[in-house]
């Protein structure tokens, strides 16, 4: 098939390029990715950042194929996935896509509802209001006016990098476990291990890439910016998890607090903000759950016409798009009411979501690696190498899986962990 | 009627009439000159056994349970060791470039995805391809819920009416003088390309002429055409903008030369396809479902 050029490699055509990447990389920074990173740092320190350094690589990896396999095919992960699998392995991906998708909007209006509380704004004021409020933005078509002043707020998280170098921590530490693995043989680590990879790594991240790489109508010629883009959105991503971690093992595990709410989680930012810790903390966590809110319902409904086979979005009115908009309204329903039941934790939501994210993931890793490694739908942009088999799956998990097997239980292990995995496993 | 999605998988018996493989695929060639798309070829697949790919000539009957080939022909005569490097210029797989892929109906004015294929038994016991199911019933009815797929009703959209969006459906379709996309004036092209990503509504473009797509351009929305020329090399954008009117040029060039790269950017994905102009139609019912 003949291609048309894109004349020279400029900042300008960088420019052009830049965004998918970037965002979908950013939006992994979102509050149940720092309340995840947090845990890391308070319970178990420096010493399972390798975890975040191969998550960090299957981010670049994954989110690389899901962007090259939009641009190449100019369709969405699901609709992809129908086309190759047919309609019911892809009726599953879809039902693995909805499943967490909607524990993601749980743990961003979980973020919301921690964020307002440190305010001393309750949770049944909070959360129906954000719901309502990102509803009408996003389906009345003017989030857009809003989502740079909300990315803004949640820039706030780069003050953890502020904070961790502040906070003196165990440099030598933190490097020692970030290249050497080890893994306590209990639970707790493992849950932990996995949340950490299904925040990373997500399905409604994979599926948000592709989908704007297709709306930017990338072309073939700008993949090599799109993988700078990309590569840029996992580095920094890897870089605050990095300094979450650093900040919370340098405060909270060195003075052995665990996190059980978002004031807790504030504290690894002290060692900047001061008293004003909580403050900024709450800032961040409710730019970045508003922003981040929003996606997940809106990648589900998507994702649902593109599997029926129905042209829909935002910008139609109900009476033609009734699936698109019935789905967005039950996935923001769901998720908001599942914060409202009365006395759950909210920690605990936001670090479950992500072990759901983790398991799910796998199916959906599997669908990717044929799809890039099918001829017919890729072209010459194929990957190289043979059919996808258990052996060639994402390096995370295997690792995780040797170290749990060789690793010996480690005799400093904090019990803190343990309640929340008991939350994670009966909720 | 028949149904691609029933058809595929049949077994398919030898001479001997021993099992020799399933139907995997059935190919149809675009570029005959008048009269209606045949099936031409079966792809069978095998257990251990390299692909056969069985001209219709060599199909003694075609039922809905199995199909027999004749005895006068060796199987092995058949087999390939390539899908791609087997299959003629003009000839397509309905199953891979057709069946759950995208496609743009031309009449509608929409973008679907083909839920089945329709095809319909001729004289000769001949097989003919119809047009393309789309819409949820179809995807239901695969799914085994046939009660619930009753309900949606029927959609479908006639084969001279669609264009594909497949990697092969598109190349071979802009390459075969008959296929749609050669007929279609200016603002039926239009609104195809504001469906089409960017490199497969350039190709549209360069297949048509500069005249043709200069009117094109014109007629489209400012955001399509302007990506389009932008995604073109110099020289053809040049070639295009010099068959337009001088003042309508002058406004496209003015417009290139100023188009900011992140005007417009959203960070979050608010829409996917171009704002319809038109109620999609529902047409053509596919009648019979029996098989």
């Amino acid at each position: 098939m003949k291609r048309l050029g894109r004349k020279g490699f400029s900042l300008g055509a960088l420019l052009a390029v830049v965004g998918p990447g970037l965002l979908a990389g950013l939006s992994d920074d979102d509050p149940a990715g720092i309340t995840t990173y947090s845990v890391l740092g308070a319970d178990h320190g420096y010493r399972l950042l390798w975890v975040l350094l191969l998550s960090t690589i299957a981010l670049v990896l994954f989110h690389g194929l899901a962007a090259r396999m939009g641009v190449v095919t100019g369709q969405g992960l699901i609709g992809l996935v129908r086309q190759r699998y047919g309609v019911r392995l892809g009726g599953a991906a879809l039902a693995v896509l909805v499943v967490a998708n909607v524990g993601t909007t749980c743990a961003e209006f979980a973020g919301i509802a921690a964020g307002a509380e440190l305010f001393g704004i309750s949770r049944y004021a909070s959360v129906p209001a954000a719901a309502v409020i990102v509803s009408l933005l996003v389906l009345r078509g003017s989030f857009h006016r809003v989502e740079r002043f909300l990315l803004l707020l949640s820039t706030v998280f780069l003050a953890y990098i502020a904070s961790g170098v502040l906070a003196n921590p165990d440099w030598g530490a933190a490097f020692h476990g970030m290249l050497v693995p080890s893994l306590p043989a209990n639970s707790a680590a493992i849950a932990i291990v996995t949340a950490t990879v299904g925040t990373t790594l997500a399905p409604w991240g994979l599926s948000f890439i592709q989908s704007y790489a297709v709306d930017k109508k990338l072309r073939t010629e700008d993949l090599s910016l799109e993988r700078v883009d990309v590569i840029t959105g996992a580095v920094l991503t890897g870089i605050i998890g990095f300094f979450v971690v650093v900040a919370c093992a340098a405060t909270l595990h060195r003075d052995g607090r665990s996190i059980h709410d978002a004031a807790d989680a504030a504290v690894a930012l002290q060692p900047l903000a001061g008293t004003a810790a909580s403050t900024l903390f709450a800032v961040g966590l409710i730019g970045a759950a508003f922003l981040a809110a929003s996606i997940p319902p809106l990648s589900t409904a998507y994702s649902v016409c593109e599997y029926a086979g129905i042209e829909a979005a935002v910008d139609d009115p109900y009476t033609e798009a009734r699936p698109f908009y019935l789905t967005f309204g039950i996935v923001t329903l769901v998720g908001a009411l599942t914060v409202l039941i009365p006395n759950i934790p909210l920690v605990t939501i936001l670090v479950a979501t992500q072990v759901l994210n983790a398991v799910l993931l796998v199916p959906l890793l599997f669908a990717m690696i044929g799809i890039g490694r099918d001829r017919d739908i890729m072209g010459r942009f194929t990957s190289a190498g043979p059919a996808p088999s258990p052996t060639s799956s994402p390096p995370p998990w295997w690792c995780c899986a040797w170290l749990g097997w060789r690793s010996p239980r480690l005799p400093d292990e904090r019990p803190s962990l343990s309640g929340v995995v008991s939350h994670v496993s009966t909720p | 009627m028949l149904l691609l999605s029933r058809i595929s998988g049949q077994e398919v018996l030898g001479p001997d009439g021993r099992v020799a493989g399933r139907v995997a695929d059935l190919t149809v060639r675009l570029d005959e000159q008048a009269g209606p798309h045949l099936v031409e070829r079966l792809l069978v697949r095998r257990h251990r056994a390299p692909d056969l790919l069985v001209p219709w000539a060599a199909i003694e009957s075609f039922e809905n349970t199995c199909v027999l080939v004749r005895d006068t022909d060796d199987l092995t005569t058949f087999a390939i060791t390539s899908t791609i490097d087997a299959l003629d210029d003009d000839e397509i797989l309905l199953v891979r470039d057709v069946l759950d892929t995208q496609i743009v109906d031309l009449v509608g004015q929409r973008l679907a995805r083909v839920a089945d294929v329709v095809l319909t038994r001729i004289a000769d016991d001949r097989l003919e391809l119809v047009g393309a199911e789309v819409g949820f019933g179809g995807v239901v009815r695969r799914l085994g819920l046939r009660r619930l797929a009753a309900r949606d009703g029927e959609d479908c959209v006639a084969w001279t009416d669609l264009h594909l969006t497949s990697e092969r459906g598109h190349a071979v379709q802009l390459a075969t003088p008959r296929s749609a996309v050669h007929h279609l004036d200016a603002v039926a092209l239009a609104a195809l390309v504001s469906r089409l990503d960017t490199e497969s509504a350039a190709e549209v473009l360069a297949a048509r002429g500069s005249h043709v797509a200069a009117d094109v351009v014109r007629a489209a929305d400012p955001a399509v055409g302007e990506r389009m020329l932008s995604a073109m090399p110099d020289a053809d954008a040049t070639k295009i903008l010099a068959a337009m009117p001088p003042e309508h040029a002058t406004r496209w060039r003015a417009r290139l030369a100023h188009s900011p790269a992140l005007l417009g950017r959203r960070f979050i994905r608010s829409r996917v396809w171009p704002r319809r102009r038109h109620t999609p139609t529902r047409v053509r019912g596919t009648g019979d479902r029996a098989t």
